[in-house]
């Protein structure tokens, strides 16, 4: 049985930026699980203000749900999180006649940086967990990740084994801008370039997959068995969902703690694996949001059947 | 040499004299040699100036029947008071001349004699009205004529006031009947207005004098300081004295608020609301009527923080211009400026700005620049944010205004209202770089400055504006 010791006291202790702002937060810890699961620990990164949406969305034939934790330096929403979802989908509609060139690269991520700057001010800096839980309801009050991302099977269709069942649920994280590594000083590189741009067009990308390139950091899901949270003491935040009201969590009424694992893409500079993203044991209140399902499938394009593969 | 003197001036102007000199003249019987002298004597002090030696002879000719009868003892009498400023006692005595003449059919038969009568009769009527004033003892403030008459003979009955309200306060029922210049006085913080119409006494206002104490004495001292007419044009003298005044208050605040033109790139454009408070001084420059307006200000003007819809910039500048005044009447005046400002800015996008911002573009067509930054030579378009702006900006434009200024009752506070346009070219401060658009044939693009034209926003406001002037 594996233990895996977070270092919870610290996130927690990890306080505010001194905004006003109250609450809740998303917050990040940066770890490695390759070692030690039992010595590994997480340290704390950046938090951000944190809005909860949930919609209904299909996950194979039937309606799951679909939930976002958005973090940006001030609360966001509904109307931001759908107004910058419906601009990146005109974005990418509009990359289907460029060249994925220098300058067509070039014009992908200026716009990107615009559209992150107008929808959440500042440097545009956000970073939302996706996730897609299964249809049915939870034996209890907790949801925990599946054991496999969703995933496609030989022939390209998807593979139903892969999706999670009642209780269970897949996440991803996405993020524009760089995240604040523990112990980093200046914020590292990563924002969408010409390079890692060209680096797709040298594979035979299109535009339009720039954009969706260029768009997020994608971090992926995690699975993490229940048993090792069980053993991660008393300041460690269980990883999941715990959840109040869940039953039509999409029409409202909804809160959840969350802690989710993810792996992390390779960012310049860093050397962490694993990043958490966690409600730092806070609930957080799940807003309705039916727009937001329109565009699920930057998250998870698996599970649109018009959206092309993701990475 | 004295009595040469008499002897010439009885000549020149004693019309009696005249008149048994030359054809028309009374007979001489008709006067007596008593009278005559005493009539000589009388013109003779009148001319001299020695008022009280003249009434003495004339009151003492008045005392005979004969004297009694006399138009012209009446005339003489009455241009005495004239000369003294007493207009009702000078009329009253004229008024009695021609009554006098009119009794004594062969008296001045040319009627010369009773045309100048008549002439001053209704000169006074005209120009002078009788006001009853009831006064406050010893300290008794005259009315202060606002402005001051510019016949400066006028303005000398106004002055005259006091010495006859002085009179008035050491009779029984401390009134006075006076007769002064038709026009605007002040008496307290009141400014009353006197009509014409002579010694009709029966349509004489009533006016109630106010002790010279405390804030009353400052504000007539104040008055007279600035409202003092000169000796010859009096109504300049007297609108430069008001103007200085005003030119004196150097302080001001003002607040302003109405719209500002917003042009767009998709040519919808929108008046905005904007609203702005200012503070500064005015530097006498030595013109009446002209200073040197300098100060600050800060307006909340509509910029295109998002490209569906105007956010809101606050913006600090400097002002410098000439400021000119024009006196109107009484207390009030035409007040105008024109200037430059120049300053800076700062957009700061709350959350709720973000959200209203998110509703705006989600009721536009997606990818939509309807605010931006013109920078394709085919009007296409960029959001500020694809620039880079983090709402920081520079902005300068010509100003002006004109209204009116003035200060109610006896106040300090000069109190205006003024229509006023500022335009301010707002230029976003980006950093400079290069802004990619696409085009049918591709992508294309355009260097922006940090500074650029492009990344500016023209916003012509207009309103009205408040000012207190102190």
């Amino acid at each position: 049985m594996k233990t895996t010791r977070i270092a919870v006291a610290a996130l927690i202790m990890t306080a505010g930026s001194g905004c006003s702002f109250e609450g809740p937060w998303l917050q990040t810890w940066w770890g490695d699980l390759a070692g030690e699961a039992e010595t590994a620990s997480f340290q704390a990164g950046d938090s951000s203000a944190l809005a909860g949406l949930a919609f209904d969305r299909l996950v194979g034939d039937e309606v799951g749900t679909g939930v976002v934790l958005l973090g940006s330096w001030a609360p966001g929403s509904c109307d931001i999180h759908t107004d910058h979802m419906r601009e990146l989908d005109a974005l990418r509609t509009a990359a289907a006649g460029v060249a994925l060139d220098a300058d067509g690269a070039a014009w992908i991520c200026e716009r990107l940086d615009g559209l992150a700057r107008e929808s959440y001010g500042g440097e545009g800096d956000h970073r939302a967990v996706h996730a897609v839980v299964g249809p049915g309801e939870p034996e209890g009050a907790r949801l925990v990740p599946a054991p496999a991302e969703i995933a496609l099977d030989e022939d390209g269709a998807l593979d139903p084994a892969t999706l999670p069942g009642a209780g269970e649920y897949v996440a991803r994280v996405l993020e524009w801008g760089a995240p604040q590594l523990p112990g980093a000083g200046d914020e590292p590189g990563g924002r969408c370039t010409a390079a890692v741009l060209g680096a797709w067009a040298e594979e035979g990308a299109t535009a339009a997959d720039g954009v969706r390139a260029g768009a997020f950091r994608v971090y992926h899901h995690r699975f993490l068995g229940e048993e090792n949270v069980a053993q991660a003491g008393a300041e460690a935040a269980p990883v999941g969902f715990a959840t109040e009201g869940w039953s039509g969590a999409a029409t409202g009424g909804a809160s959840t703690v969350a802690t989710i694992f993810t792996d992390a893409p390779a960012i310049a500079g860093s050397t962490f694996p694993q990043m958490v993203a966690g409600t730092r044991g806070d609930a957080v209140d799940l807003a309705p949001c039916d727009a937001a399902a329109a565009y699920g499938d930057w998250a998870f394009p698996e599970l649109e059947p018009a959206a092309e593969g993701a990475r | 040499m004295r009595t040469l003197f008499l002897a010439l001036a009885l000549c020149v102007a004693s019309p009696s004299v005249a008149a048994a000199q030359g054809a028309g003249a009374p007979a001489p019987g008709e006067v007596s040699m008593e009278l005559r002298r005493q009539l000589a004597a009388g013109w003779t002090y009148y001319e001299s100036g020695n008022f009280r030696k003249a009434i003495e002879v004339l009151v003492a000719a008045l005392a005979t029947p004969e004297g009694d009868r006399n138009a012209e003892l009446h005339y003489l009498l009455g241009s005495i008071w004239w000369d003294k400023r007493d207009a009702a006692s000078a009329m009253r005595w004229w008024s009695m001349a021609e009554a006098k003449a009119k009794e004594r059919y062969d008296w001045n038969p040319s009627g010369d004699y009773n045309a100048r009568i008549q002439k001053r009769l209704v000169f006074v009527r005209t120009n002078f009205g009788t006001v009853k004033l009831r006064t406050a003892g010893a300290r008794s403030l005259p009315p202060q004529a606002d402005p001051m008459p510019k016949d400066p003979v006028l303005a000398e009955f106004v002055a005259a006031a006091a010495g006859l309200i002085a009179e008035a306060t050491r009779t029984r029922d401390k009134t006075a009947w006076i007769a002064l210049p038709k026009g605007n006085y002040w008496v307290g913080d009141e400014r009353l207005t006197l009509a014409g119409g002579g010694m009709d006494m029966a349509q004489a206002p009533e006016w109630a004098l106010v002790r010279g104490v405390g804030a009353a004495k400052k504000a007539f001292e104040m008055r007279a300081a600035g409202g003092a007419p000169g000796p010859s044009t009096a109504v300049a003298a007297t609108t430069g004295a008001d103007a200085d005044r005003f030119d004196a208050r150097l302080g001001h605040v003002a607040l302003g608020g109405g719209g500002a033109v917003v042009p767009a790139q998709t040519g919808d454009g929108e008046v905005a609301g904007t609203v702005h408070v200012e503070a500064g001084v005015a530097i006498p420059l030595g013109v009446p009527g002209v200073a040197l307006a300098v100060g600050a200000s800060y307006a909340d003007l509509p910029v295109s923080g998002c490209s569906s819809m105007q956010t809101r910039a606050g913006v600090v500048a400097g002002h410098v211009g000439p400021r000119l005044s024009k006196h109107l009447t009484g207390r009030l005046w035409l007040s105008g400026e024109v200037g430059f400002h120049v300053g800076g800015g700062f957009a700061e996008r709350t959350a709720d700005d973000r959200t209203n911002c998110a509703l705006a573009r989600l009721g536009s067509d997606a990818g939509e620049v309807r605010y931006g930054a013109t920078v394709g030579p085919a009007g296409e378009a960029v959001s500020f944010a694809q620039l880079g702006w983090d709402g920081g900006s520079l902005a300068l434009g010509p100003h002006g205004e004109i209204g009116v200024l003035g200060a109610p009752g006896q106040a300090p506070l000069y109190l205006g209202v003024s229509f006023f346009a500022r335009y301010d070219q707002v230029f976003a401060v980006t950093g400079g770089g290069t802004a990619w658009y696409p085009t049918d044939s591709g992508v294309e693009s355009a260097e922006v400055g940090a500074l650029s034209g492009a990344a500016s926003m023209s916003r012509l406001q207009f309103g009205v504006r408040g000012r207190v002037k102190f």
